[in-house]
């Protein structure tokens, strides 16, 4: 418990020290978004998701040194979040197409590729391993998993970066869907999981208070894709790859529909029909245009009618709390 | 914004796609686990989830075009 407790503040205070500093730089070079749901649109700082990935570094080194037989995960989910922070700060700053970041994504799976080839014993990816799954049991689709598995990092990690639409939610719904895969853990006996979940968990809260709505800072592309990466990162390392679909189902459902209805990888900023119209007093309505993409909060406005972002917020939270739910019952059956 | 409502409305969907998840699995537990080729139950596997999206995202997207389609007409 004490282990786990030190990784968790380790995170927590270095994302916590971090933010403002790089919130500052990030002041300093331009990069910064316009928060378009406020009066007066101020320019917030983005990029926090350094913060977050400064935070992971000290709790993947604190936990390096505190769960050395897990030593080779660590330093796989470090590397993964390495990759997509660099991807990421390259997006914050140049704005790169949905198409070029989701091609670069898909680079990230590369320390899980080399590890597992180099290590199989030790990080369990086996060339015929077999994932588990909720009812069944074991699949036995060996050849599927590894073709699925080059957008075990980029589906995630673009997911959950799209889903980052409002002030907080990326952050507080990564950490629902944390604490579902947390206590999925404690349901299968999963060591590893707890780990790698509380290695993200206490950067995430170390980030939150400044993130939180009205937001001081935004985490940026580098910090949806980073959350959203270790997260897919997490599910392949401790074979929790069906609990974590469940818990990021919000994420993937928005992101499926987004694709699905544009027709393609696009940035929000590229396009044609926006899926929400902004009102005089900044509330927001959906669009009935029916070129409009779909969006999860197209459909909550759709069916719930104009909202502020408060409301929306607080709408998405509790979606991914029932997802959340669905994870541990998930977890239940397989057991 | 009537919260509850949407809130409702969208974990609903949420939770028919994870019970169809379920079924989806079921399914290739008993039909496609059958195949004796490693090959063919990939095939067959994959085969499966992507008619599994199509129908998804048909289904959800008929439902939010009717609904953008009642509100289309309270406006007018």
């Amino acid at each position: 418990m004490l282990r786990y407790l030190l990784v968790l503040i380790a995170g927590l205070s270095t994302s916590l020290a971090t933010t403002p500093i790089v919130a500052k730089i990030a002041y300093k070079i331009g990069a910064v978004r316009p928060d378009v749901h406020k009066p007066g649109e101020p320019e917030i700082p983005t990029m926090g998701g350094i913060a977050i990935t400064l935070g992971l570094a000290a709790s993947s080194a604190a936990s390096y040194i505190l769960f050395a037989e897990y030593k080779h995960q660590i330093a796989i989910l470090l590397a993964t979040a390495l990759v997509l922070a660099v991807i990421g700060a390259i997006d914050d700053i140049f704005v790169l197409r949905g198409i070029v970041k989701m091609a670069l994504t898909v680079v990230a799976i590369a320390p899980i590729l080399v590890a597992g080839y180099l290590y199989p014993a030790e990080t369990g990816l086996w060339i015929r391993y077999r994932p588990p799954a909720p009812v069944v049991g074991r699949l036995r689709l060996t050849i599927l998993y590894w073709l699925l598995l080059p957008l075990a990092i980029a589906g995630p990690a673009n997911a959950v970066n799209m889903i980052d639409a409002f002030n907080g939610v990326m952050v507080s719904a990564a950490l629902i869907s944390l604490a579902a895969l947390f206590s999925s853990s404690l349901v299968l006996g999963n060591e590893l999981c707890l780990v790698l979940s509380t290695i993200l968990i206490g950067p995430l809260l170390g980030f939150l208070p400044f993130n939180l709505y009205p937001s001081r800072v935004f985490a940026g592309d580098t910090g949806g894709l980073v959350v959203g990466g270790v997260l897919g990162a997490i599910a392949v390392l401790s074979k929790m790859e069906f609990v974590t679909m469940v818990a990021l189902m919000p994420e993937i459902l928005n992101a499926f529909y987004i694709v699905s209805s544009v027709k393609g990888l696009v940035e929000h900023r590229e396009l044609k029909e926006k899926p929400t119209l902004m009102l005089s007093d900044y509330r927001l309505r959906a669009s009935t245009n029916p070129r409009a993409p779909i969006t999860l909060t197209r459909m909550l406005l759709l069916f719930g009618g104009e909202g502020g972002e408060g409301e929306l917020i607080t709408a998405i939270l509790a979606v991914q709390a029932v997802s959340a739910l669905l994870a541990l019952v998930t977890s239940m059956l397989m057991i | 914004m009537d919260l509850a409502r949407a809130i409702a409305s969208v974990s609903c969907l949420i939770v028919a796609a994870w019970l169809m998840l379920l079924a989806f699995l079921v399914i290739i537990d008993r039909l496609v686990m059958e195949l004796e080729s490693s090959l063919l139950r990939s095939i067959a596997g994959l085969a499966l989830f992507l008619l599994w999206i199509v129908l998804w995202y048909q289904a959800t997207s008929r439902l939010v075009e009717k609904r953008a389609s009642e509100l289309r007409r309270e406006s007018s």
